[in-house]
């Protein structure tokens, strides 16, 4: 993936293109809205991350001015605690994701490459299938190896969610966004609970696990490797 | 700090003040009624002149001049001190008749001196003057008793004012030294106050005065800044002591990890534990800006229509696996035809989710939680009880602050910031918040009252 960082605090750029490079990523990084926006705007990128708070020019106009130059690469918003109802504004002006500071590099990353495959997912599928399961979207069914499943409408959700997402890390932020639309994180862990129902409905039977616990990050519906 | 000049007083300068104003308005009106008194005895003086002139006029007309002579003499002898004097000349400018021995020109009707009359005294007399056949006469009256009255009254006047300046003043210097006393009370309080001490109360006295409604104001408005500065105080000490622990494990954490790595050992657990220890510390950060700005209150202009019952719906919807899960149960009833109201559903979405996990978190094994929607007076009602030991009475107030635990050892999991977060919500929604009794355990009610379309 190439991507590119906009953020005016040295450690946290430094941090997430660290990240990055590590998991072989390319990320280029501007420290001012300005450039940033040149950049954007000079080369191809999978996914933009910008700060909300920039010098130059800030995130939101940055993401305006680049939605009215015909340039759709997905953006990701940076944000500070005390700036969480900025989600909305961020989303409004042609962001595709928000991110509040302080943030788990897992968390972060798990949304980029979220947001880096996102065209390709919004086709028209009706039927999805993930090795030998398979969603019927319009009929509203599920099937593992030709068996009928039964699910409740959330699990229904749940599941669509993890596999539309298909071999990438869904954190427990983003189920509880997706599925529930819960922009914040209950304390009790009721999404590990609806994890592993879903899990004793469509694994337990079988042979081959699909859905996969990533430890202290998320969740990932995959076919066998 | 200065205290209040005595001459400065706001006390001694009404005194003054009044003190003056009734002066000036007592010398207009003593004024008036001097001027009014003295015309009317003028008046009669010179009445009582031209009627006595008139009577011995008539005299003169009946009885011929040897009885007007007569009666004169009469008259003349008959008076004392000349209070009234008599004098009758002939023709030829000789006295006939009289008491008062006078060679000049007899004066004109009107007032006369004494000296101008040859006379002892100092003051006036009035005089009627004219012919009486070829003859002429004249009478005339002491003006003594108006001196008199004039001297009485200018002394009492003098003696009133004075006595008038000397207790208005005596009054407005004790009445200043007194308020003054009272503005240093207020003053030293202050001072108190501004020095921390929020306990300062000021002695009022008891009189129910003005001073007393200001010193009592200001009591009130210091207790709930002493208030609003122990919660803030308490809130400071709690977040140390919170983030205390924690603090304090992750170092834990953080020097085994070191000691292991030194050893050759693996730190995999100790970076978790570090890492879920950091992410604690964080989420509580988290939630205490959040609440600070909820109750910020900018959030309000985004205020939309919302459906309570489908935000509860969904909400029991996410926990109702969790309750199957601790073998308990979760009821909802939602009553048709809410009435329309505007919110912020994503906070009252967290709003009904941390009630739900309070409930959920104190209810203890199977726990049983009520939720339901309803109408009351126009006003929409959120009520979640659960079957947990519920909160004293005395306890419920504090449950709402920051950080507070009716647990005091702070083990139980929970952040202690959930219900602060469902207080700031319903503030910002001018709703109620009640918590009571559910016998056993908790009832959390929420009343919103419906809000105008396109106002809050």
């Amino acid at each position: 993936m190439r991507l590119l960082l906009i953020e005016d605090d040295r450690k946290t750029a430094d941090y997430v293109r660290h990240g990055f490079s590590e998991a072989g990523h390319v990320c280029d990084v501007t420290a001012d809205g300005t450039d940033g926006l040149f950049q954007a705007t000079r080369e191809t990128y999978d996914v933009i991350i910008a700060d909300r708070m920039l010098p130059g020019l800030d995130g939101l106009s940055l993401v305006k001015a680049l939605r009215a130059a015909g340039n759709r690469t997905p953006v990701l918003f940076l944000t500070s605690v005390s700036g969480v109802d900025d989600r909305v504004e961020g989303l409004e002006a042609g962001g595709d994701d928000y991110l509040v500071k302080p943030f788990a590099f897992s968390e972060l990353a798990a949304r980029v490459s979220a947001l880096a495959r996102r065209p390709a997912m919004k086709t028209e599928e009706t039927v999805l299938r993930v090795h030998d399961l398979e969603m019927d979207l319009i009929r509203r069914r599920v099937t593992r190896a030709g068996n009928d499943i039964d699910l409740q409408p959330k699990e229904f959700a749940l599941l669509e969610t993890l596999m539309r997402a298909e071999g990438r890390v869904l954190t427990r932020t983003m189920l509880l966004e997706k599925v529930w639309d819960f922009h914040f994180d209950p304390q009790t862990s009721v999404v590990e609970t609806h994890v592993s129902r879903l899990r004793a409905k469509i694994d337990k039977p079988f042979d081959v696990p699909l859905l996969h616990t990533i430890r202290s990050t998320g969740y990932s519906l995959h076919a066998p490797r | 700090m200065p205290r209040a000049d005595l001459l400065k007083s706001t006390g001694f300068r009404t005194a003054v003040l009044f003190l003056s104003l009734f002066l000036v308005a007592a010398g207009l009106a003593g004024a008036t009624a001097f001027f009014v008194i003295r015309d009317e005895l003028v008046g009669r003086h010179q009445r009582a002149v031209a009627d006595e002139f008139g009577f011995f006029t008539g005299l003169y007309a009946q009885s011929g001049e040897s009885d007007l002579v007569e009666t004169l003499q009469i008259h003349s002898r008959a008076v004392r001190n000349l209070d009234s004097i008599y004098l009758l000349r002939g023709p030829d400018g000789a006295t006939m008749a009289g008491n008062i021995d006078f060679a000049g020109a007899l004066p004109a009707t009107g007032e006369a001196s004494a000296r101008a009359l040859g006379l002892p005294g100092d003051y006036d007399y009035f005089i009627h003057s004219g012919q009486v056949g070829s003859m002429t006469m004249l009478v005339g009256a002491s003006a003594e008793d108006l001196s008199e009255v004039e001297e009485v009254f200018f002394e009492g006047a003098f003696w009133a004012a004075l006595l008038l300046t000397v207790v208005s003043l005596a009054g407005g210097a004790a009445l200043s030294i007194r308020m003054n006393r009272r503005i240093a009370e207020i003053e030293d309080a202050l001072e108190q106050v501004a020095a921390g001490n929020f306990e300062t109360r000021i002695p009022g006295s008891g009189s129910g005065d003005d001073l007393d409604l200001i010193g009592q104001r200001i009591d009130n408005a210091v207790a709930r800044l002493g208030a609003a500065v122990e919660t803030n105080r308490q809130i400071s000490s709690d977040i140390a002591h919170d983030l205390k622990t924690p603090m304090n494990r992750l170092r834990i954490s953080i020097e085994t990890a070191l000691d292991r790595q030194a050893a050759g050992q693996p730190v995999e657990q100790d970076l978790a534990d570090i890492d879920e220890e950091s992410r604690t510390i964080l989420a509580t950060f988290d939630a205490l800006l959040r609440i600070a700005q909820i109750e910020a209150g900018a959030r309000k202009s985004r205020f939309a229509p919302v459906d309570l019952a489908t935000v509860l719906a969904s909400v029991t919807d996410f926990y109702e696996a969790h309750a199957e899960e601790t073998g308990g149960r979760i009821e909802t009833r939602i009553a048709p035809d809410l009435p329309a109201m505007e919110g912020d559903r994503e906070l009252l979405t967290q709003l009904v989710a941390n009630l739900l996990e309070n409930a959920f978190r104190h209810a203890g094994t199977r726990p049983a939680i009520d939720c339901s929607v309803s109408a009351v007076d126009g006003d929409v009602v959120l009520r979640i009880a659960d079957n947990g030991p519920g909160i004293p009475a005395d306890e419920r107030d504090k449950v709402l602050r920051r950080l507070y635990r009716l647990d005091k050892s702070r083990t139980p999991p929970g952040s202690g910031l959930g219900l602060a977060m469902v207080k700031a919500v319903a503030d910002l929604h001018d709703a109620r918040l009640a918590l009571s009794d559910n016998d056993p355990g908790l009832a959390v009610t929420v009343t919103f009252p419906p809000h105008a379309i396109g106002g809050g």
